[in-house]
This record gives C-alpha cells, structure tokens and sequence, in this order.
C-alpha cells in the first residue's frame, strides 16, 4: 500500500487539493503519527511510574484529601467539547466557503482550553495549599511529573493554535495552515485521549 | 444519632446538587454547540455527493461527542455513588476509559482501517503493544518487589 495506490491519511482528508499536496499531506502526517505516538509512549512511562509510586505517600496526604472530582470533571468536560468544536473547525476547513467560521470554532476551542487549563492550576494550587507539594512524597513527585506534562502539552498546542490564526489572518488559508491544522487536530484529539487516561486512573482510581 | 443521619442526607444531597450541577454544564456546552453549529454550520453548495461526505463526516463527530460524554458521565457518577464494590468499580472505569479511547480513535482521530492507509493503524498497533510491555512490566516486577519488600 504505497502513497501512489491510497491517498487517504486517517482524519479529515483535503480530497479537493491538487495531487502534490494530498502527497505532502500524507507524508507529513505520517511523520506527525510517529511523533505522537512517541509522546504516547513517554506519558505511558511516567502512568507506570504514578501507578508503582501510588502507595509511597511518607506519610503525606493521598488522593482523598487533594483531588477535586467537581474540578476533574469540569476539565474532562471542557477537553472533551474542545475536541468536538476542534472537529467543527476541521470540518470547516474541509467545506467551509469563508474563513470566518474556521477562525470562531476555533477560537471556542481555545477558550475551552483556557477554561481546562484555568480550573487544572487552580487545582495544583489547592494541592500545594493542603500540603501536597511534589517535594511531599515519591507519590506526589509522580504525580507532577505526569497531570502538568499533559498541562504543558495543551498550553504548547493552544499556543500553537494562535500562530496558526495570526498565520491565517495574515497569509490566508494557504497550504501550510490547512497542513498545520490538521496536524495540530491529531496533537489536540491525542491530548484528549491522554485526559481519558489521567482521569480514570489518576482523579477516579484515586478517589474510587 | 438523628444529628448524624441529618448530616448525612445533607451531605447526600450537597453531592445530588453537584451532579446536577455537572449535568446542567454539560447539557448548556452541548447546547451552546448545537446552536453554534446550527448559526455558522457550514452549508457547501457543490454537488449532493459532496453534501453527503460533510453529512457523514458530521454525524462521526456527534457519534463521537455523545459516545464520550456517556462514557465519562457512567464512570464519574459511579465513583460520586458508591454503588459498586470496589474491585467491581475498577473494572468499570477501566473498560469506559478503553472504550472512550478507542471511540476517540476511531471518530475523532478517524481511523477508520478499510478505507484508508494502514500505516497508521499500525504504528498505533505497534506503539500499543510496545506500552504494554513497557508499563505492564514495569507494574508487574516493581510490584512485585514491593511487595517482598513490605
């Protein structure tokens, strides 16, 4: 199955752009797979890590008394919608006429992560404030090594959004956005994906 | 005695009002969506055909949405009341949580193995099976050790 055979990467396909680009697309995408599910790997690590690490608590505080699930569950709902208007904004990419709902979904999706990202350093902070810092114990360590890598993640993949939009409103919705965009889609619909992982193991095997 | 079973229905329902509460943002974001979709939704002219393919790739991303909030929404509330033992517990939040991956693979992330490269599906394949040995392992022999250990 070369590219010559099938043009069809997984996703939304830009079946409408000349052949040397749906080309580049492939190959560039394909790259970006690989890259994530390299990402996917080290998040694996540090989850076996957090999860041999649950019990080392040296007498600190444990789960009951740092995690929030109204907090984890507000941020689950904000990712999850992210990912759907994420998914509008792609679609828009694919038939939209006009850039103008391209630019809104995807200025929704952004503010949904502000609102995740907002409630998850609140939730950081009220776990310093109750004595939780990762200095505390080998299972606090664990834990800032994994739920704020994720964090770092998102913050990097919304700032990525906005070059993109500045690129957009600059130069138009050119090759290199619409290869951007749907590279960012897979970081931001994996990012997601990781957030499955951190809430049902980490805030509901914790607090189950 | 009363004093403890009045504070008790008043911690139930303090945690009742919380779920709703959780419910009543979820239902206003899908709302909001819904609206937002309807207000700018795209509407591509050319082709029934073309018009067909937006309405599939669509209806992936509702399936999508609805499939992921069911299946945080069962977990969530299954640790907010205990009505599961806990072994029992754990199993569920485990099989929701693979559940809801794969649904993100497959209606977000689109893969979607018969009508497209495979490659893909195979570096996922393979990267899976490469965390499992490494995260399986590790819980497995540090465990282990632990336990000796204690």
């Amino acid at each position: 199955m070369s590219i010559a055979t099938i043009l069809k990467h997984p996703g939304i396909n830009l079946d409408t752009e000349p052949r040397e680009d749906r080309v580049k697309a492939e190959e560039l995408l394909f790259g970006f797979w690989v890259f994530v599910m390299s990402d996917a790997v080290v998040f694996g690590v540090l989850f076996g890590t957090y999860i041999i690490m649950d019990h080392a608590r040296a007498g600190g505080p444990g789960p009951a008394e740092l995690y929030d699930i109204k907090s984890a569950f507000i941020e689950t709902l904000a990712l999850l919608s992210s990912s759907f208007t994420y998914g509008m904004a792609s679609l828009s990419l694919k038939y939209g006429t006009s850039r103008v709902p391209l630019v809104l979904w995807l200025c929704l999706t952004l503010v949904l992560a502000a609102v995740f990202l907002g409630f998850e350093s609140h939730d950081f902070i009220s776990m310093f404030q109750k004595g939780g810092p990762p200095t505390r114990s080998g299972y606090l360590s664990a834990f800032f090594a994994l739920v704020p890598l994720h964090g770092l993640h998102v913050t990097s993949a919304s700032i990525w959004m906005i070059m993109l939009i500045v690129q957009m409103t600059v130069y138009g919705v050119d090759r290199d956005v619409k290869l951007g965009l749907l590279r960012l889609g897979i970081l931001w619909h994996f990012l997601d994906i990781v957030w499955i992982a951190i809430f049902s193991v980490i805030y509901l095997g914790g607090l189950a | 005695m009363s004093g403890v079973e009045d504070l008790g229905r008043r911690h139930g329902r303090g945690r009742f009002k919380d779920l709703l509460w959780g419910i009543g943002v979820a239902l206003s974001v899908l709302a909001v969506e819904t609206a937002i979709e309807v207000l700018f939704g795209e509407r591509p002219e050319p082709g029934p055909d073309r018009r067909a393919q937006y309405r599939r790739e669509l209806r992936d991303y509702l399936i999508g949405i609805g499939l992921a909030i069911l299946l945080t929404l069962v977990p969530f509330g299954l640790v907010h009341w205990p009505v599961l033992a806990r072994s029992g517990l754990y199993l569920a939040i485990g099989a929701c949580a693979i559940v809801q991956g794969a649904v993100h693979l497959r209606f977000f992330l689109h893969i979607n193995p018969p009508r497209q490269n495979t490659d893909d599906l195979h570096l996922v394949l393979f990267t899976s099976l490469i965390l499992f040995l490494m995260v399986g392992g590790t819980i497995w022999i540090l465990g282990n050790l632990a336990t000796r250990m204690h």
